[in-house]
């Protein structure tokens, strides 16, 4: 005799050997996997133990609680289960009060001792309770699908303006300089000022063009692109944004990236989670104060890290930002305000390229925000399967 | 030769497995001498996957049991356990659930038979 093929596995609650061989051979024949017990508590530890896809509970077994069984069946996690009750003909209980405690179906029997239960009835309706189940489950999944693709899509835009507000913002403030003051200014003064807007502004453009071209992948669906990147020019590019910004806040912004510091990872993430760290570390410093980003290599992988001067991050907060619940934000010193998604894309873009992210903070002294990028090729199918675990809170050290 | 590779009516020269269980039948020397090699793997390895059928009651899965049982008997030529893997077999596939039910709950049984601590033989 063959295996099942279905791989469909059912429960059978049943103390009489008869009925068990009839049904059981009916079932395994249709390819069924069955488990059979007449006793409660084998019934519901077999319940925790493996997944069945339909359960048969003969209602004229002895010595069960019923009570105790339908409100543990319609309760836990077996809810999900489809159960069809068989109603010997002489029960005291009527199928209503068997679909009133909550099972699935009922069949009732025939009466006859030699075939209990009507084979064809039976297969139909055990395979109907299966087929609705299945198509239940994929229709649960696919809600899911969806909730996590409008999440994505709800994400991308607020990433979109996130990332548009930081060389804005630079933009606005020189624009208002050289309104409010025009005439005080010199003219190379002016010049200076009219160049550094045109290089924001340029900058600004490629932003937006790279992530107009972002979103139109897959509607708005990240898409992973490695390629070749030379990290040191990849830092330098990414906080030229934030010249004029830190500039206005005279802190000290610069990098520290070997050359020839080439990682094979999606430029584009990269960048962002570059751009979000560096702002956040602007963000949370006070005048006079310093950013600095580094880049570390060793065997395997390069460390890239964001290290301020700034206020640091109490514990209590540490852990919330850490958690990956609905972001939060809090105003930088200069009542800098921000989306608080920054850190969540963060972490999803360094797990994007296999690489993972985590931070050092002391209150008073600064925050080392640190990133780890495999040199090795990441396959794609191993890319985000550690999520979840990968920002990782290193407390008690202070910020380099 | 004392060892048997298929077939039910060969079973009445070699014992039946309720035979083995009262102690109606015996293990030769011969017989427990190559048992003593497996018994080890029996109580753990064997063991394991035994707990795992007798607690998950799936039909396959006690199949399974039952056919690779059978296998290790023929390989190890420890007819015992052949006996043990077809008469399982052949209760589950007539789903008779009280005898295969009983089959499985007397494995522990026949690894104190093969290791030669059984109080009848």
């Amino acid at each position: 005799m063959a295996l099942p093929e279905k791989n469909t596995k059912i429960l059978i609650l049943d103390d009489n050997f008869t009925f068990q061989k009839k049904i059981g051979k009916l079932l395994w024949e249709e390819g069924y996997d069955l488990s059979f017990t007449d006793r409660e508590d084998i019934f519901l530890k077999r319940l925790k133990i493996l997944s069945f896809d339909i359960i048969l509970i003969n209602t004229g077994t002895e010595e069960i609680d019923y009570n105790n069984l339908c409100k543990k069946l319609c309760l836990g996690v077996e809810d999900e289960i489809p159960v069809i009750a068989l109603i010997p003909p002489c029960s005291d209980f009527s199928p209503a009060y068997w679909l009133e405690k909550g099972l699935t179906d009922y069949l009732r029997g025939t009466g006859d001792s030699k075939n209990p239960w009507d084979n064809w009835e039976i297969l139909a309706k055990v395979g109907n309770h299966i087929r609705f189940q299945k198509h239940s489950l994929v229709l649960k999944q696919r809600i899911v699908e969806l909730e996590k693709s409008n999440l994505d899509k709800d994400n991308f835009y607020r990433i979109l303006s996130h990332d548009l507000k930081a060389p804005f913002q630079g933009l606005v403030g020189l624009l208002e300089i050289l309104h409010g003051e025009y005439y005080t200014l010199s003219k190379e003064e002016v010049q200076d000022y009219i160049r550094s807007i045109h290089d924001s502004t340029k900058r600004t453009y490629r932003l937006l063009e790279n992530l107009l071209e972002w979103s139109g992948l897959q509607g708005g669906q990240l898409i992973w692109t490695p390629e070749e990147t030379d990290l040191r020019f990849l830092v330098e590019d990414t906080i030229g944004f934030f010249k004029i910004g830190a500039r206005d806040k005279k802190i000290s912004l610069s990098c520290d990236v070997k050359p020839d510091s080439i990682v094979f990872t999606d430029r584009r993430m990269i960048s962002s989670v570059i751009r979000n760290l560096v702002y956040n570390g602007l963000k949370f410093t006070d005048m006079g104060g310093e950013v600095v980003v580094r880049v570390k290599e060793s065997v395997d992988y390069f460390e890239i890290s964001v290290d301020d001067t700034g206020v640091g991050v109490h514990p209590d907060n540490l852990n919330r930002m850490l958690r990956s619940g609905d972001p939060e934000s809090t105003p930088g010193t200069a009542q800098e305000s921000g989306s608080g998604l920054g850190l969540k894309l963060c972490r999803q873009f360094v797990e994007k390229n296999g690489g993972q992210l985590w931070v050092r903070s002391e209150p008073g002294k600064g925050s080392s925000f640190r990133f780890s990028l495999p040199k090795r090729k990441v396959e794609l199918s191993n890319i985000g399967k550690n999520s979840g675990q990968l920002l990782r809170s290193k407390k008690g050290k202070a910020a380099g | 030769m004392d060892i048997q590779t298929s077939g039910k009516d060969k079973k009445s020269n070699t014992g039946t497995l309720s035979e083995y269980l009262d102690g109606t039948k015996t293990l030769t020397v011969e017989e427990l001498s190559r048992a003593d090699s497996l018994v080890w793997e029996l109580r753990d390895e064997w063991m394991y996957r035994w707990h795992r059928t007798w607690e998950r009651g799936l039909v396959s899965e006690i199949l399974l049991f039952a056919r690779s049982i059978k296998q290790l008997g023929e390989n190890k030529r420890v007819n015992l356990l052949i006996i043990f893997g077809l008469e399982l077999e052949a209760a589950a596939m007539d789903f008779d659930i009280s005898l295969f039910n009983s089959y499985l709950q007397s494995y522990p049984d026949l690894i104190r038979i093969l290791g030669g601590t059984n109080g009848s033989s």
